[in-house]
């Protein structure tokens, strides 16, 4: 995605001088700060940071699950706040760190548990979601649990199972910190390519800077805690095949590496 | 039940992979380890079930012999012979089978309420957070207090009969039925929850989609704490205020010295409870695979 097509876009989120605290009994504590950035359609986001510095606070608050931040937070040039007032459906997708797929539902039902829950069981969804299992691989495993299914495909039909919505705005929390690292290669890349092909918004939390640069369009590097934006890096890679190895071994990727690398060093 | 499953798989899909002009193989494609395996484990359960068997016959074959020699006094110690004799004289005019019938009513009514009362309850209290964190300390009281101290209570307040004896079989199981079902739903994964939220759930849905589908289990196993409970709370029930079942029965045998009775009674007791015990296990089996 190159940068002047997507600066002639409306942005579709929109943050301004964020700043979040917790409170506990032993006090306030600042997690975020002067968090300002804009996320285009169709880009591809990854957040990086110090562990603890509050990447996954900043995609909850995205997410609209922790309402009590400071600033701004626009979500297609409507502040995010009014749209839960007004209880409007976010078209934000949240993918966690497991899949929680439910062991008592099919896959098919574990897709389908988002659509049930906003009541969109309609022929529509339901056909997107077969498509989506049919295009990744799963539909001969829609009737199968969950248990059956490898840690690959139980990711894909996490993703599946976000994708159903339809969202607009795609958020990943360490999606593939539960997967060893082959797995993890594989699936990073196959959910890479299947969000990008959907032309899906993504943001990405990781502390993976290799599945950061070999996905993203953009990464933010965020300050330890109270967490702010060191930089933000335009990443572009000269590729010859998509596959996820394929990024790693692109001439630019040490380049970014090591910078983004030092960044992080001198932060802890 | 897992393993078995796993084991036994790989087998069955070879099976039907298998080209026809190698048929005559599937019999050896279970690899004689593998059959050697099998057969092993097999003799084991067998080699179990068998000594279980000897174990019971041999203690009854004792006792009645023990009391046809008079090693033992038969009139306290009674003998098998005799059980079984005043179970059949008891049979011919149906009066067993009332007591019994009795006794087996009264256990599942109140197991049912149990249950049911406590799942329901379990729910309210997940549901409102701040009430259960206000009842905790009343419900562990509740639960540590002996229950069979509870029935005499029960028996001034609510008279005799049928309703009373539910009513204590109740008393003995619901406290901690209750707890145990409100840990189960707060067990919950938080991050199952979270899911519920970001795909835009409310508390309803975490509650119907996650918290009580998950905990199946749980239920299926505080069921199980349940019907020995309820069966307990109606012995002592009906030892206190009754006319009729098996509790009534032993106390009536040793009020008038018939031992007879009264062994007869803890026998059927036994296999009441062992039946009961069985019926929610094939539940078990049946619903959580």
């Amino acid at each position: 995605m190159n940068s002047n097509t997507i600066s002639s876009k409306a942005p579709l989120l929109t943050l301004n001088q964020l700043a979040y605290s917790y409170h506990t009994l032993s006090g306030e504590t600042k997690a975020l700060e002067n968090i300002t950035f804009q996320v285009f359609p169709g880009e591809f986001i990854a957040i990086v940071g110090p562990s603890g510095c509050g990447k996954s606070t900043l995609l909850n608050i995205i997410a609209g699950q922790i309402t009590d931040y400071t600033g701004d937070l626009n979500f297609q040039n409507t502040p995010l706040r009014t749209l839960q007032n007004q209880s409007e459906d976010l078209h934000i997708g949240y993918m966690l760190q497991h899949d929680h797929l439910f062991d008592w539902r099919t896959i098919y039902k574990n897709v389908c548990l988002g659509l049930e829950i906003k009541n969109l069981m309609t022929d529509e969804y339901i056909e997107y979601a077969l498509s989506l299992l049919k295009k990744y691989g799963l539909y001969d495993f829609k009737d199968k649990k969950p248990s059956q299914l490898s840690g690959g495909m139980r990711q894909r039909a996490a993703l599946i199972r976000t994708l159903a919505l339809k969202p607009e705005l795609l958020l990943l929390d360490e999606p593939f910190s539960a997967l060893d690292y082959q797995t993890r290669l594989q699936v990073s890349g196959d959910i890479g390519n299947i969000i990008r092909e959907n032309g899906k918004t993504a943001i990405l939390v990781t502390h993976n800077l290799s599945e950061a640069i070999s996905l993203a369009d953009r990464i933010i590097v965020l300050t330890k805690r109270p967490a702010t934006i060191k930089r933000i890096v335009d990443i572009s890679l000269t590729i010859t095949d998509n596959s996820p190895l394929g990024y790693r071994t692109a001439p630019e990727f040490n380049k970014y590496f090591n910078e983004i690398w030092e960044d992080l060093c001198n932060e802890s | 039940m897992k393993a078995n499953t796993i084991t036994h798989n790989p087998n069955k899909k070879k099976i039907p992979d298998c080209k026809s002009g190698i048929k005559r193989k599937t019999e050896s494609e279970i690899s004689f380890e593998q059959q050697k395996y099998m057969k092993q484990i097999k003799l084991q359960s067998f080699f179990i079930m068998l000594s279980r068997f000897l174990l019971l016959f041999s203690f009854l074959t004792l006792w009645e012999i023990s009391s046809y020699r008079r090693w033992i006094d038969s009139f306290f110690f009674s003998s098998p012979s005799a059980v079984v004799g005043l179970f059949i004289d008891m049979c011919k005019d149906f009066e067993i089978l009332r007591h019994i019938g009795v006794t087996l009513l009264e256990t599942l009514v109140s197991f049912l309420a149990v249950t049911l009362l406590s799942v329901f309850t379990a729910i309210l209290l997940i549901c409102l957070p701040k009430v259960s964190k206000v009842l905790e300390p009343f419900l562990v009281i509740l639960n540590s207090l002996p229950k069979s101290a509870l029935a005499p209570l029960i028996i001034v307040w609510l008279g005799t009969g049928m309703k009373t004896i539910i009513i204590a079989g109740m008393s003995v199981a619901i406290f901690g039925s209750i707890i145990n079902m409100y840990t189960g739903f707060t067990q919950v994964e938080e991050e199952k929850i979270k899911l519920i939220y970001t795909l835009g759930g409310t508390k309803k849905d975490t509650l119907f989609k996650v918290i009580i589908p998950s905990s199946v289990p749980t239920i299926v196993s505080n069921m199980k704490v349940n019907i020995g409970l309820a069966l307990v709370g109606v012995i002592i029930g009906e030892f206190l205020a009754a006319r009729q079942g098996l509790g009534y029965l032993i106390i009536y045998g040793s009020q008038i010295f018939q031992l007879d009775l009264l062994i007869m009674s803890i026998i059927i007791l036994c296999i009441i409870a062992m039946g009961l015990y069985q019926i929610i296990q094939i539940m078990e089996k049946r619903f959580i695979k």
